[in-house]
């Protein structure tokens, strides 16, 4: 039986296959309704792996403090984050938290991969020890295909083992696990190099080019005639099988996003290579871009001078009236990414910032030398409870509104509750004020 | 064997129909469809481009390669042009949705897309008369089989049958 699947289904389809519980997303593409922050959904993954059941939590963010804790530390059963690209973090970055924290990270390039990566990422994870990143691209994530879906095997739950040298952190037992680490990384390193998520094509080898991911699958599709090593991993690096690659190529080509990781360490280990000198530094490589650098083709551009369409609210989206009256104060607008963000696009061009987790914190400090308002998704109103007392702005929460009026009514902070429509009448320049944009408009 | 298309749209208008269409005469050919079309954020407003492989494969389309560009928009046909190969198919609905700088008057929207599509094989077909069976019936033109044959296909109207035609024409 087969089913269309996008590669963000697919790794979650693959959790399902392998046992695990997935535990929730922190990524609001996938999931808007509920947001949840990263710190609660990884420790409730590995609270889980600990407890002898396999588990699989989608990130948006991943923090080089929070992964060096959980390679410190250790799993029970597999622990798999799922981490989804976004357009502002390059593939280098994570690559980049991946080494300092020694986080196992592993790159699938296909939608099929995507389902089987992640049920070998939960045998890697137990079998080191260790939580495993697997990451997807931008690419992956908005590509489906059909899939040949398997029902999943049985598998035991591991016991749960009280282990205070592991799981309680007092100097002591860091010591120890920062030995036992060193000695797992080493571990990782050399079996790393015999993976079978490497992939390594000869053809012609006067250039061989080394890359991960999706951009395998690029190079092959604009340059099927070039030899390609795809990485299946980030961390660690197979730097025997690249070396062997190289040598059997005239010339290597790291293809990288964002800064050359990957070939700074090939440098400093004496394998010869081209990167950034040919791939500009901070750019997404499509496969025209790829083409363009690599073959030195030029390929044929969008017809110039066509009136450009902006990403825009619904017509009957809630939000298009509270922007439109925010619109008329005039004053700075801070929101999170997601859906709020398409008011910054003309003809609203209302939201100055979109890039903290937080609004209303960001906007409690913006507002200390500037008015301003801060827009955010009401679901969010339990890690927001203690900048909304002592809110110093116009903060306003929307969506699902009940939960968030019982909290602040519990807590005795004032707030107004309004419809979408209503916004514009609003008479106060500070204060929190409910949206309720799932009632009748 | 594997045949490239695109689905060239406006956000907001729903292309899901299209897809559900190839995807189940694909099922019933046992043929494989790989689709891609970038995440956003946006359900409004901004263009897209879908595009859909039949067959092997999972690579992106490159310009030039599709043998088969459906446009939902006239505007936007014209803007994903450069994907369609140049002896490929224009499935183009004359359905205008006007950009916020031509609603507000800033640019016009470009009057002379007929004249540059002129000398490609193009289907202009009114907004009404679209439909996901009609795109299917040109993607099967598209992939070498003849007008008769699709015309006796679509006459049975039997999905079977589109389906055994896309599987004998992807040679599966």
């Amino acid at each position: 039986m087969s089913k269309l699947y996008t590669g963000y289904q697919a790794a979650l389809r693959g959790a399902y296959e392998g046992q695990a519980i997935v535990v929730g997303s922190s990524d609001p593409r996938f999931d808007e309704t509920k947001p949840i922050s990263v710190e609660s959904l990884i420790s409730k993954a590995l609270g889980l792996s600990l407890s002898g059941k396999r588990a699989l939590a989608v990130v948006d963010k991943i923090d080089t403090r929070l992964a060096t804790v959980l390679t410190h530390t250790g799993v029970g059963a597999g622990c798999v984050l799922v981490y989804c690209q976004n357009t502002f973090v390059p593939q280098a970055d994570v690559a980049q938290v991946a080494h300092l924290a020694h986080l196992m990270t592993i790159a699938p390039s296909t939608v099929y991969e995507c389902k089987t990566y992640v049920k070998i990422a939960f045998n890697l994870s137990e079998k080191y020890d260790t939580p495993v990143l697997v990451y997807l691209s931008e690419g992956l994530c908005g590509a489906s295909t059909s899939l040949e879906i398997v029902d999943p095997k049985t598998l035991g739950d591991k016991p749960y083992q009280k282990n205070i040298e592991k799981y309680v952190t007092l100097p002591s037992s860091v010591r120890l696990c920062a030995e036992d680490r060193v000695y797992r990384d080493r571990r990782m390193q050399e079996d790393c190099e015999s993976f079978p998520l490497h992939n390594m094509v000869l053809r012609d080898t006067t250039v061989g080019v080394v890359t991960s991911g999706d951009i395998a699958v690029n190079v092959s599709a604009v340059a099927p005639h070039l030899s390609v090593l795809r990485l299946g991993t980030f961390y660690p690096i197979p730097f025997e099988l690249i070396a062997s690659f190289a040598a059997k190529v005239d010339e290597l080509i790291v293809i990288e996003e964002g800064d050359p990781l990957l070939e700074t360490q090939l440098k400093a280990r004496d394998i010869k290579c081209h990167g950034k000198d040919l791939f500009p530094l901070a750019k997404h490589y499509s496969p025209a871009e790829i083409k363009e650098r690599l073959l030195g083709v030029d390929v044929p551009k969008e017809e110039t001078g066509l009136p450009l369409r902006s990403p825009m609210f619904a017509p009957d989206h809630p939000l298009l009236d509270v922007f439109v009256a925010l619109k008329k104060r005039g004053l700075p607008v801070h929101t999170e990414v997601g859906v709020a963000m398409l008011a910054a696009e003309s003809p609203l061009e209302t939201v100055d910032t979109a890039f903290v987790d937080n609004p209303v914190a960001f906007a409690n400090g913006f507002a200390v030398n500037f008015p301003c308002v801060s827009v955010t998704n009401a679901a969010k109103v339990d890690f927001l409870l203690a900048d909304l007392e002592g809110c110093n702005h116009l903060a306003i929460l929307w969506g699902n509104v009940d939960r968030a009026s019982k909290l602040l009514a519990a807590l005795d902070l004032p707030f107004v509750k309004t419809s979408p429509a209503k916004v514009g009448e609003l008479n106060m320049d500070k204060g929190i004020v409910l949206v309720d944009t799932e009632g009748d408009r | 064997m594997s045949l490239d298309l695109a689905i060239a749209y406006v956000k907001g208008q729903d292309i899901a129909p299209y897809i559900g269409c190839l995807d189940r005469f694909c099922d019933k050919s046992g043929a494989k469809m790989w689709i891609y079309d970038e995440p956003s954020f946006a359900t409004h407003g901004e263009a897209g481009l879908c595009h859909v492989r039949l067959g092997e494969g999972n690579t992106p389309l490159l310009a030039g390669e599709a043998k088969v560009l459906v446009a939902l928009e006239e505007l936007e046909g014209r803007r994903a042009l450069r994907y369609l190969a140049k002896d490929g198919i224009l499935v183009l609905c004359r359905f205008h949705r006007l950009p916020l700088s031509v609603a507000t008057g800033t640019v016009g929207y470009p009057s002379d897309t007929l004249d540059i599509l002129a000398n490609r094989p193009l289907f202009c077909v009114q907004p009404k008369e679209f439909s996901p069976l009609l795109v299917c019936a040109l993607t099967l033109r598209a992939m070498g089989v003849r007008e008769s044959d699709v015309r006796g296909i679509l006459a049975n109207d039997s999905s079977d049958a589109i389906g055994r035609a896309f599987g004998k024409s992807l040679g599966v």
